[in-house]
């Protein structure tokens, strides 16, 4: 089993388990912040065209979803998201999974890593939170 | 501090530099090569680039922003 640790993401008001991410074959690094709460991963609709996805295609089905800033639409599509080491080099991923891109206003601005991902591909996952300051804190996913 | 942690500090200064649009920024020289209100702004100005490869894109995610989403049915 291997452990993959980030730095607990400290920069805004809110310390934030954000990681960096990378999509598909493509080479860029995208923050995704873990989500407990959300039952599915998530991506912003502005997403579809940066990743080359349509949701005009015939494998693309629909599902609503809801959530503290109300409810939405959302397309199903399949893709792989990889998990990055200290150099930012790919070293592990889900496999092709389906994830939902959020249709017309939602208000998602970043990927939402759910459940899907955290309970369904990953082992383990632990925040260490125990220091006082928040920029000691680590997000130590178990793969 | 790695390469990962130089790239996350990076981004946010980036961020907060333009805190209403997207930007992609170097994750090594920590330079914002590119901001845009929309994503296809930025990928507009890098595709003009030699290499836009491994840049960082994002946009802020503002303090009230909250996650959680739930299937309906």
């Amino acid at each position: 089993m291997d452990i993959l640790t980030y730095p607990f993401d400290c920069y805004g008001a809110i310390p934030r388990p954000l990681i960096l991410v990378k999509i598909d074959n493509y080479s860029n690094p995208y923050p995704a912040l873990i989500d407990t709460g959300a039952d599915f991963t998530v991506f912003p609709g502005h997403f579809l065209d940066e990743l080359g996805h349509c949701n005009k295609s015939r494998k693309v089905t629909s599902a609503k979803a809801g959530g503290f800033g109300g409810k939405a639409h959302y397309f199903i599509h399949t893709l792989k998201i990889f998990l990055l080491d200290g150099n930012l080099n790919p070293v592990w991923d889900t496999g092709k999974i389906k994830v939902g891109f959020a249709g017309g206003n939602s208000g998602i601005d970043s990927i939402v890593l759910g459940r899907d991902i955290i309970c369904g591909k990953w082992r383990r996952l632990i925040i260490n939170s125990e220091s006082n300051n928040p920029k000691n804190w680590s997000v130590r996913i178990f793969i | 501090m790695t390469r990962y942690q130089k790239a996350l500090k990076a981004m946010h200064n980036a961020e907060d530099r333009h805190p209403q649009s997207f930007v992609a920024v170097d994750p090594d020289s920590g330079r914002v090569i590119a901001h845009s209100r929309k994503l296809s702004g930025i990928k507009k100005t890098i595709s003009t680039r030699k290499s836009s490869k491994g840049l960082i894109i994002s946009k802020k995610l503002p303090d009230t922003y909250h996650g959680y989403f739930n299937l309906s049915v």
